[in-house]
């Protein structure tokens, strides 16, 4: 008999707006020691159907509507309480996205490490702390007896994970469900991460649900795969299955988002076109204010996050800018756009050296250099409607004459594939990836020479992923545009940017046309960083 | 209801502001309030003309009587009548409350928002100096004032605004501190704008939330401050009147007459709930979130 079985789940949230049906009836099992994947784009229900499980949907709004979860023998739907929490954190185990926020800042590691022993099996304190120090020397923490009295902001991101997997093992729970475990860790931590939890799952037999959006993560390491959109499953297979003989026309859609090929020769960029740089950095180093002056610290303490840049990049190309969190790639996007100001080195744009520019020569230049950032939900006034927002550019550096203001607002709405009739919306009305087109017109919006964008798909589902950056290829062609690509996303560096400069600890490591980067790495950084990928083909992970 | 887009829609290219007002409009709590609002100030500035009686006019032989037909609310013990004094209390009260809470709000969130705006030692300097004029003990502050300048209520206005002040600046800084680091302040330096146009065009009507709350609460602290300052003789002195001291009189005489702080009482609810509804109703007005149209 399966270990959890689960029988038209239907779970819906009564909101302001009306009844949001977030799973409909989905249906499916999990054996002991297998690896299930359900994988979608956000909104699917996902996380709802896992969170439905242990009851943890927040009710009201939220309602269990019907259906049967049968773990181990109990109906989990038909507990209350009192009951389920006898599951929670002890048979059944949850890790979360973000591992920044889902530990206690006030708690040393191992205090949260013995809490669920603690609580669930009446473990004397002592005992617990020997089985968490066990814990953690098998997530691969070193010095776990001096670990247990640090506090979560003493390790990093990746320690942070391991130490909820830790958490999550302590109880020996025989589910683990782990809800986009490695999406706010960098690739080659990921990698690190997948390993740990699939060595523990062979020792321990575990049964563990992958909750994920990548499918690159999905061949890595799942046996059976739920796709889920709209919730429901509209397919589910094991992992060859899915991937190389898929039914489903939405999980063909999906497979071919993904980018994972070389940039389309139609828009790469042909020497013939513009010969001559735009941007050309010299030996440019820069910091941030890493902790800000007050009157006892009197000096702040800056963080030396760029050092000894020099890159040139041509008209008509956009150009990679890659590494791991930490690795000054926004710091250096933020030094050109001189909304961060250099420590040392030479900046020319179009023969203009702009490190020597004032104020009013600066805004001249604004015209010039967009961006278009990450976060789309942040990067746009919420207090603004689309109209405000693309009127302002438009009117500081009159671009049009006030009478055309009307006509060139509908026209960039309608170039970056936005209907112009939601003219009069906000933010908040459009889906991030709206609004991420919304960003891009507003950059737009000038008639820039340059733009640059800081991981401008990352926080975007990988079908919106794809749809934007076609939106780019087209932008450049069309405006003769040249780009500085920043992302951490190889993949997507590969299929976008005609060369790449790799980062790491504030320096250039290795620079070059992005093909041969791919192929022939030089540097011993750049060949961890590219093995780390997950390539979206089980097959490559199953050879012996 | 985005179905159809008018030509005037477009050309008008409505603002913020005028989105508010068209959804302030629907809320008709906050209406209620503005109308109530409104008529308390219209009475307060027509009072000169409309009131019963005077307002120092005593009539000792009558004394404290209940409500009647003579007078409508009652008199206080110096036979004085008590809707005559609640309308010149109002003058006071609405002034102070008004004027004070302006004064405050132009310095708090002028001096939080260059702080938290800029940042780092500008920050530092700036609110310490906030940190020190916390410390500074206010009756002492005052007192000096009116010491100097003599007693005059214009001073007493500028008095509590400038101490009412120090929490706003708080409020405000914290508030653009959080927002100074989203990514569409960055895109607004990106585009060219004037630090001046990105403190008041992007980070003020952010902020307005907190700052429509902090006023609404402001507003009656006022006027209680004022009430304590004249009970202590730095304020409004008799036969003078406002709604704080004719609270303050009427809870000292509420056994025997209680209509003496009943009425004023009920009075400053009224204004302060107004206010309230108001405020909130501003609050959801500004925030395109808050209602769908």
């Amino acid at each position: 008999m399966a270990l959890l079985s689960v029988d038209k789940l239907t779970t819906s949230f009564y909101t302001r707006d009306g009844i949001v049906r977030a799973v409909q009836g989905i249906s499916f099992t999990v054996e002991c020691g297998e690896t299930v994947a359900i994988v979608g784009e956000s909104g699917s229900g996902k996380s709802v159907a896992c969170y439905s499980l242990l009851q943890l949907v927040p009710q009201p709004p939220g309602k269990i509507e019907s259906g049967t979860v049968f773990f181990d023998g109990t109906d989990l739907l038909q507990c209350t309480e009192q009951e389920i929490m006898k599951f929670r954190g002890n048979h059944i185990a949850m890790i979360f996205q973000d591992p920044m926020t889902s530990l206690n800042p006030y708690m040393n590691i191992g205090e949260q490490l013995i809490e669920p022993l603690t609580y669930h099996r009446k473990i004397s304190k002592a005992d617990a702390l020997i089985r968490a120090e066990a814990a953690l020397k098998e997530v691969g923490i070193g010095e776990a007896k001096k670990r247990l009295k640090q506090y979560p902001h003493e390790f990093s991101g990746g320690m942070r994970q391991r130490v909820m997997i830790a958490m999550a093992l302590m109880s020996e729970p025989e589910l683990l469900i782990a809800d986009e475990p490695t999406t706010a860790l960098d690739v080659t931590i990921q990698a690190q991460i997948f390993e740990l939890i699939k060595d523990i799952q062979v020792r321990r037999n575990l049964a563990v649900i992958f909750i994920t959006h990548d499918l690159g993560v999905v061949a890595q390491i799942a046996d059976r795969v739920l796709v889920m959109k709209n919730g429901k499953i509209v397919e589910q297979g094991t992992t060859r299955d899915i991937f190389n003989n898929s039914q489903h026309e939405y999980t063909r859609m999906l497979l071919d988002a993904i980018p994972v090929s070389a940039k389309p020769e139609q828009y790469r960029y042909s020497a013939s076109s513009a010969k001559n740089v735009i941007l050309q950095l010299e030996e440019v180093n820069a910091s941030y204010i890493e902790r800000p002056a007050s009157l006892l610290h009197w000096q702040e303490e800056r963080f030396k996050a760029v050092r000894n840049v020099s890159f040139n990049l041509r008209k008509g190309e956009i150009l990679g800018l890659v590494g791991e969190s930490g690795c000054g790639k926004s710091t250096l996007a933020k030094t050109v756009l001189r909304l961060v100001t250099e420590d040392s080195g030479r900046i020319q744009f179009e023969g203009t050296e702009l490190t020597s520019l004032n104020a009013a020569e600066i805004k001249n230049v604004r015209k010039d250099l967009q961006i278009i950032f990450q976060d789309p939900y942040a990067s746009l006034n919420p207090r603004m409607s689309v109209y405000d927002a693309l009127l302002e550019p438009l009117k500081l550096h009159n671009i049009v004459p006030p009478k055309e203001y009307e006509r060139t607002i509908s026209q960039l709405m309608d170039e970056v594939g936005l209907s112009p009739r939601d003219i009069r919306k906000y933010p908040h009305e459009f889906s991030g990836g709206q609004r991420q087109r919304i960003a891009i017109a507003r950059a737009l919006a000038v008639r820039p020479k340059l733009i640059i964008a800081d991981e401008p798909v990352s926080a975007l589902d990988v079908t919106i992923q794809a749809q934007v950056l076609e939106l780019m290829f087209h932008i450049v062609e069309k405006y003769h545009l040249s780009m500085i690509f920043v992302s951490h996303d190889l993949s997507v560096i590969r299929y976008v940017c005609d060369r790449t400069a790799v980062m790491f600890q504030g320096e250039i490591v290795e620079f070059g046309d992005t093909e041969k980067i791919f192929n022939q790495p030089q540097q011993e950084y750049t060949r961890k960083l590219l093995s780390a990928i997950p390539v979206p083909d089980p097959g490559y992970y199953r050879q012996p | 209801m985005s179905s159809s887009l008018s030509r005037s829609d477009v050309e008008q290219g409505r603002s913020l502001w005028q989105d508010a007002i068209a959804r302030l409009w629907k809320n008709r709590l906050a209406m209620i309030g503005l109308y109530v609002l409104f008529f308390m100030v219209l009475i307060a500035l027509l009072t000169p003309w409309i009131a019963p009686y005077s307002y120092e006019a005593q009539k000792l032989d009558i004394g404290a009587v209940a409500p009647n037909a003579q007078h409508w609310l009652g008199t206080d013990t110096f036979g004085r009548d008590l809707l005559t004094r609640i309308m010149y209390g109002g003058r006071v009260s609405l002034a102070v409350g008004f004027i004070a809470t302006a004064v405050a709000l132009l310095i708090g969130v002028l001096w939080g928002a260059i702080a938290g705006y800029i940042g780092g030692r500008t920050d530092a300097v700036m609110m310490r100096i906030v940190d020190i004029l916390y410390a500074l003990p206010f009756m002492i502050f005052i007192i000096l004032l009116m010491v100097v300048f003599g007693r005059s209520i214009l001073l007493l206005f500028l008095a509590i605004g400038c101490v009412e002040w120090l929490t706003m600046a708080r409020i405000v800084r914290g508030q653009v501190l959080a927002i100074r680091h989203q990514e569409f302040v960055d895109a607004a330096i990106v585009i060219g704008l004037s630090h001046w146009q990105i403190i008041y065009r992007h980070i003020i009507p952010n902020i307005l939330g907190p700052i429509i709350v902090y006023i609404t609460l402001t507003i009656p602290s006022v006027m209680l401050l004022e009430a304590f300052l004249s009970f202590l003789g730095l304020g409004i002195q008799p036969p003078q009147s406002s709604w704080g001291l004719l609270i303050s009189y009427g809870v000292e005489t509420m056994e025997e007459y209680p209509w003496l702080l009943i009425f004023p009482g009920l009075v400053l609810s009224i204004t302060l709930f107004s206010l309230n509804f108001l405020g909130d109703g501003l609050r959801d007005a500004l925030d395109p979130k808050a209602s769908k149209d």
